[in-house]
């Protein structure tokens, strides 16, 4: 790390000539990383003592070391951290597939997510598998939930039918539960979704009586339909 | 040593890939195939676990999550994994039936709770491997039973 790359720093008038004399003093005496560190420590320090009006000339973005250079605004829009909380606490049966939208880790679709704007979670922007796709919340309440759609048809057809739409919502959703191949079933008190049927689950649940997947995805949603696959039948109630 | 005997392996029927008894393509995402080697305990090799989640019998009548583990007969005699143990990389977070094979085919599985009354409840709930007929599903019985387990077959969580 050099002293230029510490900076990802913006500051101007006052805060921008106080930026310049400290990186040229670093780099005139070969600063280590420890010592610009705490320059910057002590520039943070500094800004505090300026005057109001000085103050609202400057302005400091930070991509690195936001923890050490104070930022003075333009910080991070509420509705993104907000979400990130509201995701995982809608998180699935296991807490782990409500995956907030800005986790740009931890799926296959090597996926990343483009900074929202504004207050609306309902749609944005992301990147999946290379491709900018536009999410719009509905059957799925992050893209990170896509995985029950992989594994109703198959990644490879969710990945083909992304590249051609360029969008997740509904209208995706319900295009690809037409091409599942087979049904669900329901016993008579519809307590169970079955994603099969059997003389045996006949014998112990009852008769089973057949629906279609669109009418399971409209009525149950995919979570269910995904673990009904997973695990045979799901409870509904 | 072994782990079937032949009358067990006749009762228990062909080994299935994943979903292949359910009618459906193999569809197993990401590192649902991952083996946890360390995590799997073969019942048939070595003995009855020692250190084990134990719960009340309504847990285990419930079917809930809470002290739940997938169970899988193959080749090499039953194996038991606990379903809550993560699984970070795939998109489900946690273990499933295909953690334990590797992907490869097995005889049946299900979920199995160990009851605070010393029996094991355990159900045919797997879409990789389970949906036996009648007759395997007692032959699974059957065979957990062989291994010194007093069970009780789940049919429907109350």
């Amino acid at each position: 790390m050099t002293t230029n790359s510490v900076g990802d720093v913006n500051i101007v008038n006052a805060g921008k000539r106080l930026y310049l004399s400290k990186v040229n003093d670093l780099t005139m005496n070969r600063a280590t990383v420890e010592q610009v560190l705490a320059d910057f420590e002590s520039l943070s320090q500094r800004y505090e003592s300026l005057s109001d009006e000085e103050k609202k000339q400057v302005e400091v973005k930070t991509s690195e070391r936001g923890m050490l250079v104070r930022v003075v605004s333009k910080a991070e829009p509420k509705s993104s951290r907000d979400s990130t909380r509201l995701n995982r606490g809608e998180s699935s049966r296991f807490g782990k597939s409500g995956l907030p939208p800005d986790t740009i880790s931890n799926t296959s679709f090597k996926s990343q997510a483009v900074k929202k704007s504004g207050t609306s979670i309902n749609s944005y922007k992301v990147l999946l598998d290379e491709e900018l796709i536009e999410f719009t919340k509905g059957y799925l309440e992050t893209y990170t939930q896509l995985w029950w759609l992989e594994a109703l048809v198959g990644s490879q057809t969710v990945m083909q039918h992304l590249k051609l739409t360029k969008r997740v919502d509904d209208r995706f959703v319900e295009e690809l539960i037409e091409k599942y191949r087979g049904l669900y079933y329901l016993d008579e008190p519809q307590e169970f979704l079955f994603s099969t049927t059997s003389e045996l689950l006949e014998s112990d649940f009852g008769r089973l009586s057949s629906i279609k997947p669109i009418e399971a995805l409209k009525r149950f949603g995919l979570e269910k339909m995904e673990e009904s696959k997973e695990k045979v039948f799901v409870k509904l109630q | 040593m072994i782990v079937l005997s032949e009358e067990q392996a006749k009762a228990l029927g062909s080994a299935v890939l994943p979903f292949e008894r359910m009618g459906f393509e193999n569809l197993v995402l990401d590192f649902g195939d991952t083996l946890f080697l360390d995590q799997i305990h073969n019942v048939t090799v070595k003995g009855k676990p020692v250190d084990i989640v134990v719960v009340p019998v309504d847990t285990a009548k419930k079917w809930l999550i809470e002290g739940k583990y997938l169970w899988l007969i193959d080749g090499e005699g039953l194996k038991i994994l606990l379903e809550i143990t993560p699984n970070p990389e795939s998109k489900r977070g946690v273990v499933c039936h295909t953690n334990i094979t590797g992907g490869q085919p097995a005889l049946h599985g299900g979920e199995l709770w160990f009851g605070d009354d010393s029996r094991v409840y355990l159900n045919n709930k797997s879409g990789r491997y389970g949906n036996p007929t009648k007759q395997q599903r007692q032959a699974v019985l059957d065979y957990f039973r062989s291994l010194g387990f007093e069970v009780v077959q789940l049919t429907r969580p109350i």
